[in-house]
């Protein structure tokens, strides 16, 4: 386990290394950052001030050093902020991690849920309202949803602070996880759904019923752990598109998590601040990615992870 | 020698395959519907000067934030005196008419939808076809690639693209979104081209002599087409979202040209009081991304049976 846990580790470095490539790439083609960082009439002398501060006056494979060396060991500092990079990334990471963790638990378990329901009864009102909702929910744009949820629950009834955050307080946290939650719930209930009715047509199932198990005995029993599998996939390749969604989420609710973190550092060309955290969702992704290669060895006996 | 016929079914008619795509399509009541949604928004996209009332651009003095279905004394600047207009879907807050910009949106939406996918397929079919047949380390690297590119959230990615230039337009949105969006279609051709790679036909023509990107070009890619059309379909949709949500942040198409997520990002400030500029535009969106979706899944049920609903 220990070998494949470092193997898989190793093969992310390709990628990680990748990225530090082409946010750089990008930084490059973004043109000259003193512009924006000392404004557009700034003298020659600030320019040079600020790119000497910031090794920009050095070579191209020195700078791209500059950058990977100061994000191993956690020097690197944002160009706008004054502060170093990690600082601000785990800042942000600590409430977009509480929005995607609290969006994926209701997701799974309310996916799971109607996954099983819809299996269970076939064609039955709760498979085609199931149904329907999962598609519509996969076309829905996040942002458009939480301003809707926003003009219902907090204009309109007044139950719910409209955007903004303040630590420790949930109900701020409200609409953005329903939000996120909602929309990956779409997708694990139309996939388990597919995978339980797939599960239940198998000859284990047969058997299964044969010895006299009821449907929704054979179903939880013996097509549901089955079924888990392609569920965990999901989950694990959805989370980017999760994170996606945050940075959407985050910029409607005025959330100060590190999508909105990103995002503000693009339109400031703060580059340091751009690279950490694209490395971070990188990082995150491929985490969580291995932890979902891990599970599936548990709940497939017949995967095994050999050398 | 005639020409054998080509896969016929019951009653002996022989049938293209596009033949028997329509047949399984034309059973699938709710993917004809989308497909019938999604040629409506087309025609309000292709028609606009037709079909909206107003330019997107007009604005009516004294008509500012009108509601839904009302009726008001406005003036147009050039107006000679005011005059009594209807407002389908009410006015925005600069007066103007909020079922004219809608139906000009259409434009972009569709546009970048279409354009965005053409980009995303000539990439991903350039990988996969590559990666999957010559394999080894041009496999490795190509795979690796695509990785890190799926690895990125992809809203983040567009947005840095878009940052790169100074002002966003709409050529600058959809290359950004069709170079972040490429890795599902790639993966699928390229697992396409694994599959056909071994079909005897395949190496019937490589044994008689037929070099390898002859195979490739004549014999693999146009026998890898069905899956490759179906993920196609649905990353239209997929972009059209995209779409919305980049012109959301203000990094799309700019004003005063409409497009529903620039709308939307509007509409942030008002919607508190004027729900309509809120929920007309997101309304449009889920209708078209939902309409390419629905589609999308009727041509998988066509083309491929095993994943038809029982």
């Amino acid at each position: 386990m220990a070998s494949f846990v470092l193997r898989r580790l190793l093969q992310a470095l390709p990628v990680f290394a990748g990225i530090l490539l082409i946010c750089f790439l990008l930084f490059k083609l973004s043109g000259d950052p003193t512009r924006l960082l000392a404004g557009e009439r700034a003298p020659e002398y600030v320019r040079e001030s600020i790119r000497h501060k910031f090794h920009l006056d050095e070579p191209w494979y020195r700078q791209l050093g500059f950058f990977a060396s100061g994000m191993v060991n956690g020097e690197l500092r944002s160009y706008r902020h004054d502060r170093p990079v990690v600082e601000m990334i785990l800042e942000g990471a600590a409430v977009t991690l509480r929005l995607a963790l609290g969006a994926i638990v209701i997701a799974v378990a309310f996916g799971l849920l109607a996954g099983l329901l819809s299996a269970y009864r076939p064609h039955s009102w709760i498979d085609y309202l199931s149904a329907a909702g999962s598609s519509v929910g996969v076309s829905v744009p996040a942002f458009w949803l939480a301003m809707l949820l926003t003009l219902l629950f907090s204009v309109h009834l007044g139950w719910l602070p409209i955007g903004g955050y303040r630590p420790g307080h949930l109900e701020y946290l409200v609409i953005p996880v329903a939000t996120l939650g909602l929309i990956s719930m779409a997708l694990i209930a139309r996939l388990s759904r597919n995978c339980l009715m797939e599960a239940m047509t198998q000859d284990y199932v047969r058997t299964a019923r044969a010895k006299g198990l009821g449907g929704f005995q054979a179903l939880v029993g013996h097509a549901f752990p089955n079924a888990l599998v392609p569920v965990v996939t999901v989950i694990g390749t959805n989370l980017a598109g999760l994170m996606t969604g945050a940075v959407l989420t985050e910029t409607t609710c005025s959330l100060p998590g590190l999508g909105r973190i990103i995002f503000q550092a693009i339109s400031e060309r703060d580059h340091p601040v751009i690279l950490g955290g694209c490395l971070f969702f990188a990082f995150v992704f491929v985490f969580v990615n291995l932890c979902v290669d891990i599970l599936y060895g548990l709940l497939d006996p017949r995967i095994r992870h050999h050398e | 020698m005639s020409e054998p016929a080509r896969g016929g079914i019951a009653g002996g008619l022989p049938a293209g395959p596009w033949q028997m795509l329509w047949r399984r399509m034309k059973r699938n009541r709710l993917a004809l519907a989308a497909f019938g949604v999604v040629v409506l928004i087309a025609v309000l996209a292709l028609g606009a000067e037709v079909v909206a009332p107003y330019g997107y651009q007009d604005q009516f003095r004294g008509g500012e934030q009108q509601a839904p279905n009302s009726t008001k004394l406005t003036r147009r600047p050039g107006d000679e005196a005011p005059a009594e207009r209807y407002f389908l879907l009410g006015t925005d807050a600069n007066a103007r008419d909020v079922f004219s910009r809608i139906v000009y949106g259409a434009r972009v939406s569709l546009a970048v939808g279409l354009l965005a996918t053409l980009v995303s397929l000539a990439i991903g079919l350039v990988v996969g076809l590559l990666s999957g047949f010559y394999g080894g380390w041009i496999d490795a690297c190509l795979m690796r690639f695509t990785d890190t590119v799926f690895a990125f959230p992809s809203v983040l990615l567009a947005v840095a693209i878009t940052a790169t230039v100074d002002k966003p337009s709409l050529e600058v949105v959809f290359l950004a979104l069709g170079l972040v969006g490429w890795t599902g279609i790639a993966r699928v051709v390229r697992s396409q081209v694994l599959t056909i790679k071994t079909q005897d036909f395949v190496v019937a023509s490589r044994a008689l002599g037929a070099r390898g990107f002859h195979v490739l070009v004549r014999q693999i890619m146009p026998n890898c087409w069905g899956p490759v059309i179906v993920v196609t379909t649905l990353a239209i949709g997929g972009n059209i979202l995209g779409e919305a949500g980049l012109s959301f942040l203000g990094l799309g198409v700019q004003e005063p040209y409409p497009s529903w997520g620039g709308m939307l990002a509007d509409a942030q400030e008002r919607y508190k009081d004027a729900w309509w500029l809120g929920v007309f535009p997101g309304l449009m969106i889920v209708v078209t991304v939902l309409a390419f979706n629905l589609f999308g899944d009727g041509l998988r049920d066509a083309l491929d049976p095993r994943h038809t609903r029982k």
